[in-house]
């Protein structure tokens, strides 16, 4: 991660929250839904807007049919969050919500279930870090931006939001599978960077 | 939220908050029997608090969906974050008319809905609130503009983008110049014209066919859709050419933003219909609208900067002096 934006033991310390954040919320997800919820290493980067095709191309690459969720988060903490579903098993999904199909299943319902999972995914996460951080943040609704499309023609704009930038800002990259099912949940946590020098000073509290 | 019981005072005051919320709020135990009902709901279920409160609230309501609520209010306790429904893939909860006679012909409210734990004052979660908005008005509004948008575009559609591509055509770009140009100098932002062109086009057109050539185009303008801002304008200006408006961006950014536009170029894989897959590379020439110039000098400027960009060895962006 870039030094500008935080120095060697700030990183540590924000390395261990963001692990143990990630450790509390899994298992709690665990207890909330069935079936969930294995976690891949939660990966923290520094993020310029020269980045953005970067990652765009990578998750391009990565997936070939994406659905894709924004979620905003405000107060002390403050970003978005992108949540990524690749080829989609809604079966799985609603199995693992233990929702029943009365209301039907078309796209309706599917984008219903990818935001009933995201907001769990985003939400929990990003409460657990704020927590651990003492600092104050709300999640607002999420939204759909891309439902089932070929990768290449999907709106990435919530990454692309980066195009205004100037320096660096933290994002985590977290990946969720569901069991026996190897179906991913990519949530990309990019934090504005007008709430990095609060971040900063949580971090130093804590040194 | 935080909420208390223990004494009539607060609850009085409780009660006298909620009913003043132009929202729907319903609370529920861990039991979901009904602990708080305020006058939005009694006003719009025409049932009063004192006489439902107690009650099981799928039992006073069968029409809900148990089985997704249910599951819904008790992940929101387990996780202790709030849950959203929206009316795009919900359009309701509870079957409430609408407050609205000239929203048309709508069966019910339509709503936007919340939920989120309660705690007691020892931090432990008790139950669940449910928020119930009305959206109705903003739906309709929706609807109408939509259906406005559907119209217009209909008619307007194919004289204003290009079918290889879908990005706009030639045609309308000439007419986005000359609005953007007026408005940047009756609000004084800054805009840069840019042109692009697909280096060394002829020889993937010999090389790969005309089928080939046009799946450079339809991705590369896939691309260009796909990564610039609201506020920016692509457009098919040729050939191999496309076009670009970037409104409220100086020099500086735009540098920057056509710099990474050049190198993902760069580093994008292009499918072919035979499977094959191929890269380019395209020169950038870019220009900013200053004091004085007219929307066709500008086009020339970048222009001249395109050109200077494939003289001076290609896959590249000049921005013109």
């Amino acid at each position: 991660m870039a030094e500008e934006l935080f120095n060697e033991d700030e990183r540590d310390i924000l390395g261990e929250t963001v692990n143990i954040a990630m450790g509390k919320a899994g298992a709690k997800l665990a207890e909330a839904f069935s079936g969930f919820v294995q976690l891949r290493v939660p990966e923290l980067r520094s993020l310029a807007a020269a980045d953005f095709f970067q990652i765009r191309e990578h998750l391009v690459k990565t997936y070939d049919h994406v659905s894709v969720l924004q979620q905003e988060f405000f107060g002390e903490l403050a970003g978005s969050i992108a949540v990524i579903y690749g080829p989609a098993s809604y079966a799985a999904l609603r199995e693992v919500l233990g929702f029943d199909d009365r209301d039907g299943d078309g796209r309706q319902q599917r984008e219903e279930l990818l935001l009933e999972l995201g907001n769990a995914l985003g939400s929990t996460c990003m409460l657990e870090v704020a927590e651990l951080l003492d600092l104050r943040t709300g999640m607002r609704a999420p939204q759909v931006i891309a439902f089932d499309q070929p990768s290449v023609q999907a709106n990435w704009s919530p990454l692309g939001q980066l195009h205004n930038w100037e320096g660096q800002t933290l994002q985590i990259d977290i990946v969720f599978f569901l069991e026996n099912n190897e179906v991913p949940f990519e949530l990309m946590i990019t934090f504005s960077p007008e709430c990095l020098p609060i971040v900063k000073h949580a971090l130093d509290q804590r040194i | 939220m935080n909420s208390s019981y223990k004494s009539s005072q607060d609850f009085d005051y409780s009660r006298a908050m909620t009913d003043l919320m132009t929202v729907g709020m319903v609370m529920v135990d861990r039991r979901f029997s009904i602990v708080i009902w305020n006058r939005f709901m009694e006003l719009n279920t025409g049932v009063r608090a004192e006489s439902i409160v107690g009650n099981n609230l799928f039992d006073a309501f069968p029409e809900l969906n148990r089985n997704w609520l249910e599951k819904k209010i008790k992940s929101s306790l387990v996780l202790k974050t709030t849950s959203f429904s929206s009316w795009q893939q919900r359009p309701y909860l509870f079957r409430f008319k609408p407050a609205n006679a000239e929203l048309g012909e709508v069966d019910f409210m339509h709503q936007n809905a919340s939920i989120f734990p309660v705690y007691d004052h020892l931090g432990t979660v008790q139950g669940a609130c449910i928020t119930i908005q009305d959206v109705s008005e903003l739906v309709h509004a929706k609807v109408v503009l939509d259906n406005t948008m559907e119209q217009a575009l209909n008619l307007e559609e194919t004289n204003q983008r290009d079918a290889l591509t879908g990005v706009y055509n030639r045609r309308f770009f000439d007419e986005q110049i000359t609005r953007e140009v007026l408005n940047a100098r009756r609000y004084g932002w800054s805009v840069v014209m840019t042109m692009i062109d697909v280096d060394h086009f002829k020889q993937v057109n010999d090389t790969y066919g005309h089928p080939g050539g046009d799946a450079v185009l339809r991705q590369l303008g896939e691309l260009l859709g796909g990564v610039l801002r609201p506020s920016d304008t692509v457009a098919r200006y040729g050939g191999e050419e496309f076009a670009l408006l970037l409104s409220h961006i100086d020099v500086t950014a735009a540098r920057g933003l056509l710099e990474r536009l050049r190198a993902s170029i760069e580093k994008m894989d292009i499918k072919l219909p035979d499977g094959r897959t191929i890269r380019i590379t395209v020169s950038i020439g870019a220009a900013q609208l200053t004091e004085g110039i007219a929307p066709g000098q500008l086009l020339s400027q970048a222009d001249e900067a395109l050109y200077a960009s494939k003289n001076n060895g290609r896959n590249r962006v000049t921005f013109c002096a």
